[in-house]
């Protein structure tokens, strides 16, 4: 996994240059691309951070690139940095998903604020991805025995009618939880319940 | 002159005049009335008459006429002052035909009593026919103007010098006529004609009819005082035909100078509106360029703040370099975004005031444009084909942007087809409902987009024409999306080019087709 990194995508080569020093300067990494197809070109899934983009360019404009991420099943946080704020393509932009919009010349602590609020949107998107993953993970390694105790547990049932509803005795059930929970890494129901309730 | 035996046979009958003026302004209500006054009247010039039931049925049988003769005119709106030659001459033909028809009954109603010799009527008649004839096309027109006459009475007053001068030409004239020992039998009553249309040049019907009113008096004074009294008849068509003159001649004027005022009333309206356009464009184009130059100047801004940040952020981090660098470089920036201010307020003044959203009925528009484009069509050898209908939904819009584009489009489409032979500068215009939204295709035959300029058509400053400023489609594009609609670009059919304007339906219109 690469780090967090702002892609900018601009047509005017000073403004590029200009914002990837300020925001490199600002403590975080910047990579600049002339324009949407070049950088749809080289995306690589693994990328982490956010998309700064302009609106108005040559060929692909801001929000077409907006609606190709989208088809492409790309989630990068996008950010509209324009030198036209105007209401129609700011609505447009938003409906179309951006974090935030910002009108050209901007302010460089708002825009490292709104940068750093994509980056976190991004990480918590993969946390929360990566830990869906381990959970389904985790919850594949049980036996459909402990699963359904799982379940049942997840669904308020107490051990005795677990083990009338399995035609197996409460001991046994107790067996099954305890295996359960130590290939789920809980250490308490709750936290059990609350992984089932997640998957 | 006494009445020609007890027919009461005057040069003219102004109470005949009178009686239709009083059926067609209070209507036949009066019927009645008129039947009584007429009654009395004859009872009172021919003392003794001669058989009580003649003079009844007499009465009768005249407001009976005259009553059928007004309610005739009142259906056919001959009851209002007349402003236009069509009615003026229906108006004396209708009368003439229903006095002659009354003379007639009149002369039978007499001769049956035995009081009239047969062969004398072939005398008495024309004359009784053509006096209620004169009096009435007199007196009935202008009693009739009865509500107007404060306004001419004004009318008259800015004008009483002119007006003095055509009396007095109408004194002399018929003092002309009259008043020469060396001339007798009407002999000379063709200078009448002078100042009577002269009058029915300056004045209208009103001041015509006014006129001859003054010179039947006239000619009944001075007939009286000649010794050598003209025929009855003679007289008598000469009024009549002073009288249809004045009448004709005055309808025409009039209708004439009430078309010549429509005419610059409607060119006055049609000049306001070319202004009031012309001031939107120039108010768009003056936006289009702001917003372009805010565009264009915000891009290095943003590089230069960026950059001055960068190097305000370089100059404080070393620790070793002069404090006062760093205070500069952010005072530099400072000044940056202040410029961009300047742009940003520039710009915003000019989308603010981007005119009231209305619903807009987008027939009347195009009818209005391919009116004031009529000129430049046919200068441009150009013919325009317009096919929107009217009863397409409104959409929702400045209607005085939605002209500005229609402007751009066709001016566009007739510089295009001055490129292709005459026979074939073809430029239409089609309106259609799609989905919820009115779409317009101006189309036109001209040779077309050339494709490397296609892409940028709708840029600032993209322009084919030496001449050209190139922000006609720029300003069309941005007024369209600024109402939520898009103006686009494809071929057309006839070869050149079609611009195809979207506008959303107006949203009540478009719940209601839901």
């Amino acid at each position: 996994m690469s780090d967090p990194t702002v892609f900018v995508v601009d047509d005017d080569a000073p403004v590029r240059d200009a914002l990837s020093l300020l925001i490199s300067l600002k403590g975080l990494r910047a990579s600049v691309f002339a324009s949407a197809d070049d950088f749809l070109k080289v995306y690589d899934p693994e990328w982490r951070g956010c998309l700064l983009t302009d609106l108005q360019m040559p060929g692909t404009g801001g929000l077409e690139l907006q609606s190709i991420l989208r088809q492409r099943e790309i989630a990068l946080p996008v950010v509209v940095l324009t030198a036209h704020g105007d209401v129609v393509n700011t609505r447009l932009a938003l409906k179309n998903g951006a974090v935030d919009f910002l009108e050209k010349p901007v302010d460089d602590d708002v825009l490292i604020d709104v940068l750093q609020n994509a980056i976190r949107i991004d990480a918590e998107r993969h946390a929360a991805h990566a830990q869906r993953q381990n959970i389904a993970h985790r919850l594949e390694r049980l036996t459909p025995r402990e699963r359904e105790v799982l379940m049942l547990l997840a669904q308020g049932s107490q051990h005795r009618e677990i083990a009338e509803q399995l035609a197996i005795s409460p001991r046994t059930v107790e067996v099954y939880k305890a295996r359960m929970m130590e290939k789920l890494q809980c250490r308490n129901l709750a936290d059990v319940i609350r992984m089932a309730a997640n998957v | 002159m006494q009445p020609v035996l007890k027919l009461g046979i005057t040069p003219w009958n102004p109470q005949a005049g009178l009686t239709l003026a009083v059926l067609l302004t209070f209507g036949p209500r009066w019927l009645p009335i008129t039947a009584l006054a007429i009654l009395v009247s004859e009872v009172l010039i021919r003392h003794g008459s001669p058989a009580s039931g003649l003079v009844l049925g007499y009465a009768i049988w005249v407001a009976t006429g005259y009553g059928a003769l007004a309610t005739f005119l009142r259906r056919q709106g001959l009851d209002t002052p007349i402003r236009d030659s069509r009615s003026a001459a229906k108006f004396a033909g209708v009368t003439a035909a229903a006095t002659l028809v009354i003379a007639a009954g009149y002369g039978v109603l007499f001769i049956a009593a035995g009081l009239l010799a047969s062969g004398h009527s072939s005398n008495s008649l024309p004359s009784l026919w053509i006096g209620d004839l004169t009096g009435i096309l007199t007196l009935t027109p202008l009693l009739i103007y009865g509500r107007e006459w404060p306004a001419a009475l004004r009318l008259l007053r800015g004008r009483i010098w002119e007006a003095l001068a055509q009396l007095m030409a109408l004194l002399l004239t018929l003092w002309i006529a009259f008043g020469l020992s060396a001339t007798d039998q009407l002999h000379l009553f063709y200078p009448l004609f002078v100042p009577v249309i002269w009058i029915a040049l300056r004045w209208g019907v009103a001041g015509s009819i006014l006129s001859t009113l003054i010179i039947q008096i006239g000619l009944i004074v001075g007939a009286q005082e000649q010794s050598n009294a003209p025929p009855l008849l003679d007289l008598q068509f000469l009024m009549l035909t002073l009288s249809l003159t004045a009448l004709l001649l005055g309808a025409v004027v009039t209708e004439r100078a009430a078309a010549a005022t429509d005419r610059q009333r409607a060119e006055a309206r049609l000049r306001e509106r070319d202004t009031a356009l012309a001031r939107a464009m120039r108010f768009a184009v003056a936006g289009e360029l702001a917003s372009a130059l805010a565009h264009e100047l915000n891009q290095p801004i943003t590089a230069l703040v960026s950059y001055l940040r960068a190097s305000e952020i370089m100059a404080s981090s070393g620790g070793t370099g002069d404090e006062r660098l760093a205070d500069t470089l952010k005072k530099a920036v400072q000044e940056a975004i202040r410029a961009s201010e300047v742009l940003r307020r520039l710009r915003n003044f000019y989308q603010g005031n981007s005119g009231k959203r209305r619903p807009v009925n987008l027939g009347s528009l195009c009818e209005a444009a391919s009116v004031s484009f009529r000129d430049r069509l046919q200068r441009g050898g150009a013919r325009l084909v317009t096919r929107v209908d009217a009863s397409l939904p409104k959409v929702s819009a400045a209607a005085t942007q939605i002209e500005i584009v229609l402007h751009n489009l066709l001016s566009n489409a007739i510089d295009a087809v001055a490129h292709v032979p005459a026979d074939v500068r073809l430029i239409e215009v089609d309106g259609s409902q799609v989905g919820n939204a009115v779409v317009l295709r101006v189309e036109d035959s001209g040779p077309g987009i050339a494709e490397d300029i296609a892409d940028r058509l709708f840029e600032p400053f993209m322009t084919s024409k030496p001449d050209g400023m190139g922000l006609g489609l720029a300003i069309s594009r941005s007024l369209i999306r600024a109402g939520g609609g898009e103006l686009s670009f494809e071929t057309s059919r006839h070869g050149g080019a079609a611009f195809i304007v979207r506008l959303p339906i107006e949203s009540e219109q478009a719940d209601a087709h839901e």
